[in-house]
């Protein structure tokens, strides 16, 4: 076969890129800021991603990923552009924070590269939806509605493809009640249209317990991302469920049991759009803290540090 | 051949025969199945043409931009690693059109920028140079902070899904792409360069990337058009964003263009829940509206209230 002059002329000029955080060993230390390639869990079948992990778990063996893709023209608002100085990798990455999963640690199979400090950060800040010093410069394009962007479709595959990856870890720490955020699908409203955005008087609710007196806790972001357009942005907030289709997502199995699944899966996709950013979480028992707020119906709450809870109804 | 082999190869030559072989291999298949008047620059897909994209994909994509390094990296099979090739290939492929597309939208830009009254042509550096007349401001080259605003503002602008073989789709009506280039002008006091327009275009179709090409794959039904529900939609339209302020105008051309609530707040100087509230009254308002009309009246309804609040953006004055 001929190999033509222009292609050994381009070779002869190519430097080769290189890996300074490269490591492949049986069992990675694995620390925030990496960026690694995963792999399935034993019967899955997705082939391997690349994602910059942004949250570990060394308790529970997994960790926080969002995944790591050099088509950059995916890369939406909550989305980090990186040049190779930022990541120790040869070539630009976009890192898709909003679609992030939970994975194991035994997904790893290798480290490719590591974010800098501020690139963490601003993926970080794309998850929860904050301001960090470069959202402007090193965003992408922010994503329209399905009938004005083109990228919507790709976006499912590559969301879809990810929460393939992740579906041994989503299932799992549902099942072993793993204690990870989720918001009892009762604390939301029922009455009306659950789709025409009347849970915004529930955020309301919880962003302004937020406000008093917490370091951290439900960010404006939050209220952003499931606010409004309830649907689409509920979906856009936590990735485990993205499904900007419309399709049905595989709800976790111990609440498989409820009366009405249509309406609860939308109630968990809701209360997992809070929960997934990581400001709150419900947790049982009687115990009570401060601040204590009342909805509009008497319901109570009680907003602990990325913990509400419901108290009585 | 097996990806071991072939990983032997990328280590020792970079790119040797037997990736050559699988690019070429990956290009044939791919075009093929476009048109070529569209993707090929050429009438049909003969092999220097099909060459020619090898060496696009290779000098491009793969050198170029390193992508030979991510092919390696992330397939642990060989059938992976085709994948993703194919993948650079659909990608050039995707990038020769916008290219073809953006120029044809420029050709349009100097054509109704010379035409304007408004608009002033000068020169900068041997190029063109357009700026609204009444401006008087000195030309600075854009940043990428004042490229990023307009692309985010002119993305609400409502453009037109381009069909199959369709070498270089309008994209935008003439009405809309006046506002278009009016928000850029507005964005940019001291002037424009058709450089500085080929940039924000370019963006603008960012998402014409990785979809036009499934898009053109399919065929596009035609729509028999309810041209009387079209123009009572559009005529409802245009009534409500009369009648909106400047800043809730402002605040659904955020919400069109996708910003975040905070952002938006910023652009119209007021809290972010004081946007959440006046957005929803504002939607409840549009959703109202668009009951009734059928779905080609609430395309409509939304392209007018798009096209609408991109105008009067451009002579409110943008923020």
């Amino acid at each position: 076969m001929d190999f033509p002059d222009w292609l050994a002329a381009t070779v002869g000029e190519w430097v080769s890129g290189t890996y300074p955080f490269r490591e492949k060993e049986e069992s990675l230390d694995i620390l925030e800021g990496d960026i690694l390639l995963v792999g399935a869990m034993e019967g899955y079948a997705p082939e391997h991603r690349m994602v910059a992990i942004f949250d570990v778990d060394e308790k529970r063996r997994l960790f926080l990923g969002a995944p790591v893709t050099t088509d950059v023209s995916l890369a939406t608002a909550d989305s980090v552009i990186l040049t190779p100085d930022y990541t120790g990798l040869p070539y630009q990455v976009a890192v898709l924070s909003g679609l992030a999963v939970y994975l194991w640690f035994v997904q790893a199979d290798e480290r490719l590269g590591a974010l800098t400090e501020e690139a963490l950060e601003a993926v970080w800040a794309g998850y929860y939806g904050a301001e960090d010093p470069f959202q402007s410069s090193h965003r992408g394009i922010p994503l329209q509605e399905p009938g004005m962007d083109l990228r919507w479709a790709e976006l499912d595959a590559e969301s879809s493809h990810i929460r393939e990856l992740a579906r041994d870890c989503t299932d799992k720490r549902w099942d072993e009640d793993l204690h990870l955020p989720f918001v009892a699908p009762r604390l939301l409203p029922v009455s009306g249209d659950s789709r025409n955005g009347s849970h915004a008087e529930v955020l309301d609710i919880l962003e302004e317990a937020t406000r008093e007196g917490r370091t951290r806790g439900f960010s404006p972001s939050c209220v952003e991302q499931v606010a409004g357009t309830l649907d689409r942005r509920i979906l856009r907030a936590y990735p485990n469920l993205f499904q900007p289709m419309g399709q049905t997502a595989t709800p976790p199995t111990a609440r498989k049991d409820q009366d009405d699944p249509g309406d609860w899966l939308f109630k968990l996709t809701m209360a997992d759009a809070l929960a997934g950013a990581g400001f709150v979480k419900v947790i049982g028992g009687d115990d009570h803290s401060e601040p204590t707020r009342f909805d509009s119906n008497g319901r109570r709450y009680e907003f602990l540090y990325e913990t509400v809870k419901e108290t009585s109804v | 051949m097996n990806l071991t082999d072939l990983r032997h190869e990328y280590q020792n030559e970079t790119i040797g025969p037997s990736i050559l072989a699988l690019v070429r291999r990956a290009c044939a298949s791919r075009a093929r199945r476009y048109p070529p008047n569209v993707y090929a620059r050429s009438a049909l897909w003969n092999d220097d043409v099909i060459e020619d994209l090898v060496q696009d994909v290779i000098t491009d994509r793969l050198l170029g931009e390193r992508q030979i390094d991510y092919l390696f990296d992330v397939a642990r099979t060989i059938d992976a690693w085709r994948a993703l090739l194919d993948r650079q290939v659909r990608i050039t492929l995707a990038r020769r059109r916008v290219r073809t597309v953006v120029d044809n939208l420029l050709d349009r830009a100097k054509s109704l920028l010379d035409s304007d009254d408004s608009v002033q042509r000068s020169v900068f550096s041997k190029r063109a140079l357009y700026s609204l007349r009444e401006s008087g401001a000195t030309y600075l080259p854009l940043t990428d902070e004042v490229i990023r605003r307009v692309v985010e503002d002119v993305r609400v602008v409502p453009r037109q899904t381009p069909g199959r073989g369709e070498r270089a789709p309008m994209v935008y009506s003439k009405r809309n792409f006046v506002a278009l280039l009016r928000v850029v002008l507005r964005h940019a006091p001291g002037g424009v360069t058709i450089r500085d327009l080929g940039r924000i275009l370019e963006l603008v179709l960012t998402d014409w990337i990785p979809a036009v090409l499934e898009q053109d794959e399919g065929s596009v039904g035609m729509v028999v058009e309810d041209l009387g529900e079209i123009g009572s939609a559009r005529e409802v339209a245009r009534q409500m964003v009369a009648g909106w302020s400047v800043d809730e105008a402002r605040i659904v051309r955020g919400l069109l263009a996708g910003l975040p609530y905070i952002e938006i707040a910023r652009r119209v100087s007021v809290s972010r829940p004081t946007v959440i509230k006046r957005q929803r009254v504002l939607m409840d308002g549009l959703r109202v509206a668009a009951e009734e009309f059928g779905e080609i009246g609430q395309k409509a309804l939304i392209d007018e209230v798009a096209t609408s609040v991109v105008e009067r953006g451009a002579s409110d004055g943008l923020s």
